[in-house]
């Protein structure tokens, strides 16, 4: 089942190599005019996408009592990691153009590229400490460094509002998103304080 | 046009040209020229007026409020050659219009 999941994960690379194979065969035909900026914003909005798959992995889970769902949490958090880091390298790769000193620019210059650079800190000591051997290690404060998510994604929000140019539309429904997610997770820690349910009757 | 007499289907007899400008904005047929007294919104200005005002010339000396505005990419660009890194030309490079903004403050005119 959690090769299933992986496999899934993998389609949006998957048909974005497709696109890319014929953009090089075919230049202007996959990605329209500006085919770096394309393939730069795809891996961005499956990063924010998968980073919202994974937060919603355990609400599923608590919702529909099925902890058994748990487990596909890190297989999706780790595909997160891995959309994270390619959109960052195409970004340095395609757009930065392979310049250290263009990267700083923008670090400096641009606010969004700024919020999302502090996202992808984020991600990195959760990607590293997402095994299991390190669960064991850090026994109860894995949970608290894994809290770190809370800060990426809203960094990534950031990122993508600052970088919008015409629409919010895409950043709205991401925060609303984001937003639920969030008030599950509160009303699950209430109702945790207040003695899960009162017993029927 | 290029001191010949324009033909009527570039927008004779009078048309607008502003070549520092996108080429949809020169436009080909003048039918009507209205004198207001309060400066009308623009385009740009209602999308978002914190961030562009009624000018809207890309000014390569005066930041915008979340980017640089010293480089241009040239589109239509290629996958792996984004055109990065095109320093912006003040006026798209028609310095010759400088004059009509004379005298303005380009950081709150822009």
């Amino acid at each position: 089942m959690k090769s299933i999941v992986f496999a899934v994960c993998s389609i949006p690379l998957l048909v974005l190599g497709w696109d890319v194979a014929n953009e090089i065969r075919l230049p202007g035909s996959a990605f329209g005019p500006d085919p770096a900026e394309a393939v730069v914003d795809l891996l961005g909005t499956w990063t924010i996408r998968f980073l919202l798959i994974t937060l919603s992995i355990s609400s599923f889970a608590r919702t529909f009592k099925r902890p058994e769902m748990g487990s596909f949490r890190r297989t999706v958090g780790l595909w997160t990691f891995a959309y994270a880091c390619l959109h960052f390298l195409g970004y340095f790769t395609l757009l930065a153009e392979y310049s250290f000193s263009a990267w700083l620019e923008d670090f400096s210059e641009r606010t969004y590229i700024t919020g999302g650079m502090v996202a992808l800190m984020l991600l990195i000591p959760l990607a590293i400490t997402s095994t299991r051997n390190w669960q064991r290690r850090l026994g109860p404060r894995w949970r608290s460094l894994h809290a770190l998510i809370y800060p990426a994604a809203l960094a990534g929000l950031l990122h993508i509002l600052w970088a919008a140019k015409a629409s919010l539309l895409d950043v709205s429904i991401y925060g609303f998103t984001l937003a639920l997610l969030f008030a599950e997770r509160i009303v699950v820690r209430i109702r945790r304080r207040q003695g899960k349910g009162v017993v029927n009757g | 046009m290029y001191g010949q007499v324009l033909p009527n289907q570039n927008g004779a007899p009078l048309r607008l040209v502003v070549p520092w400008k996108y080429g949809f904005k020169s436009i080909k047929s003048i039918v009507r020229i209205e004198l207001t007294s309060t400066q009308p919104p623009t385009t740009w200005n209602l999308a978002a007026s914190n961030e562009y005002g009624f000018y809207a010339n890309v000014n390569p000396t005066v930041q915008h409020p979340r980017w640089s505005q010293a480089s241009e990419r040239r589109l239509p660009s290629s996958l792996f050659n984004g055109n990065r890194k095109i320093p912006t030309r003040m006026y798209n490079g028609y310095e010759e219009v400088a004059s009509l903004y004379t005298g303005m403050n380009l950081r709150l005119n822009y």
